[in-house]
């Protein structure tokens, strides 16, 4: 309890941090954004009065205080280049990204756990080799690279699918799920590519434990041990690895769905970017980062209450 | 052969040819890197053309060389002035500890608790598209993890015999800092060094595909794929040949990073 106090406090912290940081960030610069949303030709009245209406022109502290209390009550704003509230432009969007990382996701998991396995499993044969070769290489592909080859060989030479057809999840749910396979692929290899890894070296350091030699003389076979015992163990040190790549998914959606037209928050914060939209960019920027947050501190209470030796330590 | 010995040779090879390839760029390349050639439009890989020309007829070899020393250049300058900030940061506050240490380390974690590419987005949102603003914000991006590295090599060394003797004979903070204890940091930081110049090509790429980072007409790796991606399916090679460019230094700097970490640590 006390743990999950202390874990909360810091939670809270990082995020007004997070929200100071971006508000900074966004607020020191030189450049005026009633100057940008006007255009050079406006007078100095209509920028007075519009840094009048933005607040602008407001100490930074007063400008922040008013910003997060309306933050808070879901108010983000409004986006200078589409001209209607933040809250809205992120309503049909926040769908589309979760329901992108979330395939992502799954993908990463059913893919890495089994190779991690088969490759400490096969360990000194050609099998762990090739696995070996294509965690170096799925690590070292850029994932908007691995998205156009997908495209050209999956998409335009085989024909499995449309490449930039996107099918939106109010008409057809099955459909939107189709259209998101692809691009979720793309996202996925190289974080794929990083969890085999890491469960292969965890299992093979398992094996080297003390219990797996005991299990051994006791004449229990491999299969038992890798199975009962051993990935277990190595389940347990590969969830802190959750958050990291929860956070990697996130980011590489923001790229990936630029390559594929996917309209989600990705595709929404490089158009942000783009057109230097700062209330959006900022919003969007304090969404994502405060959703990776929160992921992390789910996945620091799960490993609480999933190991026995964290879970007493913290009690004693 | 050690372990490690392995991996540091393959990556060096690597490494090695696309430093050949981008010197031998800074005085030859088979063509002039934006001279379109209409008559040789769409070209698929030949001899003449070593990785074909793309739908303007210009040679993607040449452009794919010729780009890698802007991509080389962002990297080494963002991992220059970021182990430069990171080694000031981490060193001050291993040393100094107390109340100042425990400020610049949770500002660190604050910025680290933003994805890479946001904090990258961000600083070019905020500072004008330069052609190198892009050096400024994969910096910003770096320094977390750098401080954190030469701060916990400084901490190891700060209370170590020597230092104690050292301080014992006057000798002052600065130089025990600067003389004794930064290069004992040096063989955690080379490692660190290598992947983030790895880090920082991939995000370049990256930036520059999203057409946020190194501006045209100067061609990059990442620009290249960008502008392949729509004739993909009548010129692939326009893709493939910045793509293989960019994944053969990755293998490489990765493989040679592996490698000094499991030689000397």
């Amino acid at each position: 309890m006390k743990y999950f106090l202390r874990k909360t406090l810091i939670l809270v912290l990082t995020v007004f941090l997070i929200s100071v940081f971006t508000f900074i960030a966004f607020h020191i610069i030189p450049g005026d954004p009633a100057g940008l949303i006007l255009g050079t030709n406006a007078t100095e009245e209509q920028l007075e009065a519009l840094r009048e209406q933005l607040g602008t022109n407001r100490p930074l502290s007063e400008q922040y205080s008013s910003w997060i209390s309306g933050f808070v009550k879901g108010d983000f704003g409004s986006s200078i280049r589409y001209r209607m509230p933040v809250s809205a432009l992120l309503k049909g969007r926040l769908p589309v990204t979760l329901a992108l990382g979330l395939i992502s996701l799954a993908i990463i998991l059913l893919l890495g756990i089994p190779l991690g396995i088969l490759a400490a499993r096969m360990r000194g044969t050609w099998v762990e080799k090739v696995i070996h070769f294509l965690t170096i290489l799925g690590i070292s592909v850029p994932n908007f690279f691995l998205c156009i080859l997908l495209m050209w060989i999956f998409g335009m030479v085989l024909h499995f699918f449309t490449p930039g057809e996107y099918i939106s999840y109010t008409k057809n749910l099955p459909g939107f799920f189709r259209s998101l396979f692809w691009p979720a692929i793309s996202i996925a290899i190289p974080q794929t590519a990083i969890l085999t890894k890491y469960i292969r070296t965890a299992m093979l350091e398992e094996l080297g434990e003390d219990y797996v030699r005991t299990a051994r003389g006791k004449g229990a076979g491999e299969t038992w041990i890798l199975y009962l015992h051993v990935l277990k163990n190595a389940i347990v040190a590969v969830v802190p690895l959750i958050g990291m790549i929860v956070a990697s998914v996130l980011s590489g959606s923001i790229i990936i769905e630029q390559v594929y037209g996917i309209p989600g928050m990705g595709k929404l914060l490089i158009g942000a970017v783009t057109s230097r939209d700062f209330p959006l960019t900022q919003t969007l920027v304090i969404y994502i980062t405060v959703l990776i947050v929160i992921t992390n501190f789910l996945v620091d209470i799960a490993i609480q209450l999933i190991d026995p030796r964290i879970r007493l330590s913290g009690k004693s | 052969m050690r372990d490690g010995k392995k991996e540091l040779r393959i990556g060096l090879v690597l490494t090695g040819i696309i430093l050949g390839l981008a010197l031998i760029s800074l005085f030859y390349t088979p063509y002039d890197y934006n001279a379109m050639d209409k008559a040789a439009r769409s070209l698929a890989p030949s001899l003449k053309h070593l990785f074909g020309t793309d739908s303007y007829g210009r040679d993607i070899f040449s452009r794919a060389i010729f780009g890698s020393r802007y991509t080389l250049l962002v990297a080494l300058s963002t991992v220059g002035s970021c182990t430069v900030i990171a080694s000031v940061l981490g060193l001050v506050s291993g040393y100094v500890g107390g109340i100042l240490d425990e400020v610049i380390m949770r500002i660190i974690d604050a910025i680290s608790s933003f994805p890479d590419i946001l904090i990258a987005l961000m600083v070019v949102t905020v500072l004008n598209l330069g052609q190198f603003t892009i050096v400024a914000a994969l910096c910003i991006t770096f320094v977390p993890s750098f401080t954190r590295i030469v701060r916990t090599a400084t901490l190891q060394y700060k209370n170590a015999e020597f230092v104690k003797n050292l301080r014992v004979f006057g000798v002052s903070d600065m130089r025990i800092l600067l003389v004794h204890i930064f290069p004992n940091t040096f063989p955690l930081l080379l490692s660190t060094i290598v992947i983030g110049l790895s880090n920082a090509i991939l995000a370049e790429a990256a930036m520059s595909y999203l057409g946020l980072g190194i501006q045209p007409p100067i061609p990059s790796w990442g620009r290249m794929l960008q502008e392949a991606q729509t004739i993909v399916y009548t010129t692939p090679w326009a893709a493939v040949c910045p793509g293989i460019m960019i994944v053969v230094t990755i293998v490489g700097l990765n493989c040679i990073g592996e490698g000094l970490r499991k030689l000397y640590l």
